[in-house]
């Protein structure tokens, strides 16, 4: 398996949590564009980067933030069609938590600190890696973080008012 | 597991491994078209050397035909020097005694009796009985 491949494989493993970190600035379509960019780029490059998630990671970001800028206005429409239907994660039967709930939580954090909560979650990025792709210190990250996992707490541990027990 | 970890209690792990259990969507990439992409992206720095190359060797040529070439200049001081053969030039050969020039000289000077003898050569009767 060349570099490359092995690259992509990298990749193509991490594309759910890359399409959840790209969501944060962008709607579910565009952010498969720059998922794709991002791995044409990938395999575009001469020299493989010397650390191929933080690489992958900060060139979402930067490709999400530069789409989402210069489609601003229609980002705003499609994120208020966005909200009211989960996409960010999948319903499934062994998970812990309900997805919708958690996406929901996961929206009411501010921007920054949901990044750093995404990265260490679901990208499982130390904070070394963390603080560098966020453009933050090592002790802001991780204090953003341990703030957020206390309000996702009180946040999904509080019962639903409106669910229903049968 | 990053450094960090020391820092929040069990409690808190315990919530990390809960949010780790809910799944991001799927995305669907095409490793495909990212490949093609990729090949067409690194090779456009060769085209474009390549065209340029191309159009420069291209511009050249046609300039160094449409441009007027340059007259020979020669040095202010120079004298050509003419070469002649000897062998190769016309000789004056003396004119016959029987040319026209010659013969008209001759009776102009001297009248008929200028003309030199002409050795006529040996005439003989002819009859047509002899033939037969």
């Amino acid at each position: 398996m060349s570099p490359h491949d092995h690259l992509a494989k990298l990749l193509l493993d991490r594309a759910g949590s890359l399409k959840l970190y790209a969501r944060q600035w962008l709607d579910a379509a565009s952010a498969e564009d720059v998922l794709q960019d991002a791995l044409t780029s990938l395999l575009a490059q001469r020299h493989a980067p010397t650390d191929p998630v933080a690489w992958m990671y900060r060139t979402v970001r930067n490709a999400a933030i530069d789409h989402a800028r210069a489609s601003a206005r229609r980002t705003r429409r499609e994120k208020t069609i966005a909200t009211n239907r989960p996409e960010w994660f999948t319903e499934s039967p062994d998970a812990l938590l309900d997805a919708a709930t958690a996406e929901r939580a996961l929206r009411d954090l501010p921007a920054d600190t949901r990044e750093i909560v995404i990265l260490r979650i679901w990208a499982d990025l130390n904070f070394a890696q963390i603080a560098e792709i966020a453009g933050m210190s090592l002790s802001a990250a991780h204090k953003k973080y341990t703030a957020a996992l206390k309000q996702l707490r009180t946040t999904l541990e509080t019962p639903c008012p409106n669910k229903t027990t049968t | 597991m990053p450094e960090q970890n020391n820092d929040l209690n069990s409690s808190d792990l315990e919530f990390e491994q809960a949010l780790r259990s809910i799944h991001p969507a799927i995305a669907h990439l095409s490793p495909i078209d990212a490949s093609f992409l990729a090949g067409r992206r690194s090779a456009r720095f060769q085209l474009h050397l390549w065209q340029s190359t191309a159009a420069i060797i291209l511009f050249l040529g046609i300039g160094s035909h449409l441009l007027p070439s340059k007259p020979a200049t020669l040095p202010t001081s120079f004298t050509p020097a003419i070469y002649s053969n000897p062998d190769l030039s016309p000789l004056v050969q003396p004119l016959s005694v029987h040319s026209v020039l010659m013969l008209e000289q001759a009776v102009q000077k001297n009248g008929l009796a200028g003309l030199s003898p002409t050795s006529l050569p040996d005439s003989h009767n002819f009859h047509s009985k002899s033939t037969l």
